[in-house]
């Protein structure tokens, strides 16, 4: 009796192979675009803090220079700096000066100016006085 | 199969411990975690600025850090590293910090207001030795640029922020902004992960307040009140100038005074706002309210004549005095020549109820109603509780108690045209922008005498400061003033007056037809030559300096011819030859 050989083999299901295939492929791509995009958005919350940091840097620097500004035209300095000789103070006569307010013009009282001013008053019923 | 069935069973325990730990515990172990990992952070807001009538800051706030040690983020090994390097930096005791900062302590403010290149260097010295659990959060203090001018009025805050005297307190909710927070997320490292923030509520800031104080204006009374300070030593000393048409106050000061920026080593006898809080006797000043009230009721016409019993009288069993002997007198030279005798006959015939009616109408013994705090009412006590002298020394400012700032109140009043305006030192609020959310208009209170009363009244006051008068210091070359001087006797604290001690006192408006100003100074216990202790005398001549350069610091043109020798003095320019 001759043995017969049958050749025994798997089909290869190219269509099932193409599809899992897609499948991780796309799985990969997800879980790397998750990963980019976390990346993506420590960097930008890294940049936003750095930007924040230096907005806060900046206010902080303006409130200095503002501080120092207000101290240096202050009265009282201005004052000290005339006591130190640093200044001169030199007397007008009062016939050299020109008042260059027209004579017929009247002071403005507070309320006089709410009607000539863009100034929305708040009146007194409407707002509570501590 | 034994193999099996050992693995099966140590994955199955494994498994259960897994889905115990992520499923069941989940939220004790995920509060855990957010405890460690989530803050709520403040958002400071910025407190509002005071400023003067011109927008000169007065008051304002600038950015500093408060330095946080959050105990538990620090290597035990680390410690000493960080509490060194903290000690050093912050000049702190290094020994108190370790005691302090155990693992435990998970918010420890190590200090407050730490300027921000102090904070900036210990960030970067942490960074470089690596050390963690030393935080920074923003912080401020305020700042005072122009020290002890105006100091009483602008007042200051406690080490919170919160406004504890002057404008300060009073205005303090509208000053105050509201904190907004934020909820982060920290890393191990406790950094912050910025892509995982949670709610969040912004900072509103404070709103600025404006006074209708005028700094030019403040500078020369409080220059002027040094110097007069300097010359006579008193124990304390009073300006107060306002705008009599509207109530507003352009100057305020009292000495003694402080520099708010060093507030914490003065005495509290520096810190009050005598203006509002001293209550004096008011001594010759109050006789406005008894010529009032007798010309308003129309009892009298200022040239009805008064018998003043040549400078002695007694009434009740007591002996009332003149400063000088005058026989009989015009209602009109009562006021001139201050004859108490003349005042006390005055207000008998205005009689009891009315002169209480009249001295009420004027507003003492109430509160004016200014926006600064501890403002007192002064005392007036009901006809009732009078003794049978009272309606003889009430007219000459003994009895009452009164507060500088009324006096100036009622003599604005008799300024203008008899209405009574309510003293206001704030103009207007303003929110962070500058928009203005709230002004201030003038407030009458009352009429309080008539127009037509007004006029030979205020020619009396007129008279006051002319040669004739009791105040012939107070005259101011080129304008017309008027007022009344004021020495009083000083109350003993043990009862009865003090011998030899006076408050005087020189209240007045200038120019007298269109007054522009009204304003009073007051002196303590000035030290002068024997006699030479009065009103006129003392307190005259400051406020004549102060009126006299106000007018020129205002732009008021000269009503009057002014006299040669006084040209020179006035408006002065800068001339730097060195900027």
């Amino acid at each position: 009796m001759t043995p017969t050989f049958q050749h025994r083999s798997n089909g290869l299901h190219l269509f099932a192979l193409a599809r899992w295939i897609v499948i991780a492929a796309f799985l990969g791509a997800t879980g790397l675009s998750y990963v980019y995009l976390k990346n993506q958005l420590n960097t930008c919350g890294v940049q936003r803090k750095a930007l924040e940091q230096e907005l806060h840097e900046l206010i902080v620097q303006n409130n200095g220079l503002e501080a120092q500004i207000f101290r240096l035209t202050s009265h009282a300095s201005l004052q000290r700096r005339l006591d130190e000789g640093f200044l001169k103070m030199v007397p007008i006569n009062a016939q050299a000066v020109v008042h260059v307010r027209p004579m017929d013009t009247n002071r403005l009282t507070a309320s006089e100016r709410d009607q000539q001013s863009q100034y929305q008053t708040v009146s007194r019923e409407s707002y509570q006085r501590p | 199969m034994l193999v099996c069935g050992l693995l099966a069973g140590v994955f199955s325990v494994f498994s259960y411990r897994l889905i115990s730990l992520q499923i069941d515990r989940r939220p004790e172990f995920a509060a855990l975690a957010n405890q460690t990992q989530i803050l709520k952070q403040t958002i400071s807001a910025k407190r509002g600025a005071i400023r003067d009538v011109h927008s000169e800051v007065l008051a304002s706030e600038m950015s500093m850090r408060r330095v946080i040690v959050d105990a538990s983020h620090i290597k035990p090994d680390t410690l000493p590293q960080v509490c060194s390097l903290l000690a050093d930096t912050l000049s702190l005791d290094r020994k108190v910090l370790e005691q302090k900062l155990t693992p435990d302590r998970r918010y420890l403010v190590v200090q407050r207001q730490v300027p921000e290149q102090t904070a900036e260097a210990l960030r970067e010295a942490l960074e470089k030795q690596k050390l963690r659990g030393v935080y920074f959060e923003p912080d401020s203090t305020r700042i005072y640029p122009n020290g002890s001018l105006l100091c009483h009025v602008v007042g200051f805050v406690d080490y919170e922020g919160h406004g504890i005297q002057g404008i300060e307190r009073s205005m303090n909710q509208y000053l105050e902004g509201h904190s907004g927070y934020r909820y982060i997320t920290r890393d191990r490292t406790g950094s912050e992960l910025v892509q995982h923030r949670g709610v969040e509520q912004a900072a509103t800031d404070g709103n600025n307040v404006n006074l209708t104080v005028d700094l030019g204006l403040q500078c020369i009374v409080e220059r002027e009140l040094d110097a007069a300070v300097k010359k006579y030593a008193p124990e304390t000393a009073t300006a107060i100038f306002m705008r009599p048409k509207t109530g507003e106050i352009v100057a305020m000061a009292s000495r003694p005074y402080f520099d708010i920026n060093a507030r914490a080593i003065a005495a509290p006898e520096q810190m009050k706002n005598r203006a509002i809080i001293d209550m004096i006797e008011p001594g010759s000043t109050f006789k406005i309210v008894t010529l009032s009230g007798v010309l308003n009721e129309k009892l009298v016409n200022p040239d009805t004549t008064v018998f003043c019993e040549n400078g002695r009288w007694e009434y009740a069993g007591k002996l009332l005095h003149d400063a000088h002997a005058i026989g009989t007198c015009s209602v009109h030279d009562v006021l001139v020549h201050s004859s108490n005798i003349g005042a006390a006959k005055l207000a008998m015939q205005l009689g009891e109820n009315r002169l209480y009616h009249y001295i009420k109408l004027f507003g003492f013994g109430e509160r004016t109603g200014i926006d600064l705090p501890g403002e007192i009412s002064g005392v007036v006590h009901p006809t009732n509780e009078w003794s049978k002298i009272s309606i003889t020394r009430i007219p000459m400012g003994q009895g009452v108690g009164v507060t500088p700032i009324q006096v100036v109140s009622a003599m604005g009043a008799v300024a203008n045209r008899g209405k009574l305006m309510l003293p206001q030192i704030i103009h207007s609020i303003t929110d962070e922008h500058d928009v203005p959310i709230a002004e201030f208009p003038p407030v009458a209170v009352r009429q309080v005498i008539n127009q037509e009363t007004v006029k030979p009244l205020v020619s009396a006051l007129e008279d006051v400061v002319s040669p004739r008068g009791t105040a012939k210091g107070a005259a101011v070359p080129g304008y017309r003033v008027a007022g009344k001087t004021g020495t009083a006797q000083k109350v003993s604290p043990q009862g009865g007056y003090m011998a030899g001690k006076y408050v005087v006192s020189f209240v007045g408006f200038l120019p007298a037809q269109d007054p522009e100003l009204v304003g009073m100074v007051m002196l303590d216990n000035a030290t002068t030559r024997q006699g030479e202790n009065y009103g006129g005398l003392v307190a005259a001549p400051v406020f004549a300096s102060i009126a006299e350069k106000a007018m020129h610091y205002l732009g008021i043109d000269p009503t009057e011819a002014v006299p040669a020798t006084r040209g020179a003095d006035g408006i002065l320019a800068i001339d730097n030859d060195r900027d």
